[in-house]
């Protein structure tokens, strides 16, 4: 009955089989007592699963949850960013209205020395790293 | 056409099963899994159907936690292939381990592929690369082992009630 115990897991296993041969598997008392067997060997395999594996995954649907839930807190840190832009935009008009306004004052001199042209160069490079685009790093997955 | 990112929104839980049941720690399985993923990442994703992408992301899977059990064995770790911490009775949970763990290594990754990730024949063939016949003579045998080594458990099972699921092989694809 090797061919009914394959018709039999390959139903128990969501692939296709022809519905005759099926009928044909489960109408022997070998083919049913197999069928059986199968759900029961897979009642007792996911049946034992780990407290950390329901968790995890009670864990990941309720992450999935709260990434869908929560637009705000993704706009927080923007709306941050977008306080923290219009304050230094306001500082530097300011700083630009009152300047105007300010008594003249001749700027310190800066005196800069230009580097002697026959002084020591920088020193060649011991090791170079080349990074490759595809290999080092992608850009579709964010660049990480 | 796939990203990681959708791949490991519709994989992970799937990932995570196949791999805590081969380490048999949540934990050892969560770290995988995120290493699973981080490869996903940093190497191209393939061209290919849905089916394609998740037999590609198995392969990736099995292949990192063949080398984490590989590296356990060579420094001496005791691999737990189930963990027995809630299992239904402790008994029953020690059965599994030690009849899942006497499997030959091919034959316990094309089980779990099916049992435990809900990978389809042709899933776990390009996930093992195997021939699709080969899926279903080792996933026989190793069902029939089972059956055997798991005599008392299946006994018992019988006369409970059976509830018919597929295994989760949607994952949401």
């Amino acid at each position: 009955m090797t061919d009914h115990h394959d018709v039999i897991a390959a139903f128990v296993d969501n692939e296709p089989v022809g519905a005759e041969e099926l009928d044909a598997a489960l109408a022997t008392p070998d083919g049913r007592e197999y069928l059986i067997d199968l759900l029961v060997l897979r009642g007792l395999v996911s049946g034992g699963l780990p407290d950390g594996l329901r968790s995890a995954g009670a864990a990941g649907r309720s992450q999935a949850n709260a990434g869908r839930g929560s637009k705000s807190v993704f706009w927080l840190p923007v709306a941050a960013a977008a306080l923290v832009a219009v304050g230094l935009g306001a500082g530097f008009v300011g700083g630009r209205v009152l300047d105007r306004h300010a008594p003249a004052v001749a700027p310190a001199a800066v005196v800069t020395e230009p580097a002697p042209a026959d002084g020591p160069s920088a020193p060649a490079p011991t090791h170079v790293i080349h990074m490759e685009k595809g290999v080092d790093w992608n850009e579709r997955s964010g660049g990480n | 056409m796939a990203d990681a990112e959708s791949l490991f929104a519709l994989h992970r839980q799937g990932v995570f099963r196949y791999l805590c049941r081969v380490v048999g720690r949540p934990d050892t399985a969560q770290d995988l899994t995120q290493e699973v993923f981080l490869r996903v990442t940093r190497t191209r994703v393939p061209e290919t159907d849905p089916s394609g992408h998740r037999a590609w992301v198995f392969k990736i899977a099995r292949n990192l936690v063949l080398n984490h059990v590989r590296d356990g064995v060579r420094r001496g770790e005791p691999i737990a292939l189930v963990d027995s911490s809630a299992p239904a009775t402790q008994e029953i949970a020690v059965a599994i381990k030690q009849a899942v763990g006497a499997l030959a290594d091919v034959d316990r990754d094309v089980f779990l592929l099916r049992e435990s990730a809900g990978l389809s024949y042709g899933e776990i063939a390009a996930a093992c690369d195997l021939t699709v016949d080969a899926v279903r003579a080792r996933l026989k045998r190793a069902r029939e082992q089972l059956r055997d080594a798991l005599d008392g458990p299946m006994r018992t099972g019988r006369q409970g009630v059976i509830v018919f699921r597929g295994t989760d092989s949607g994952e949401g694809s």
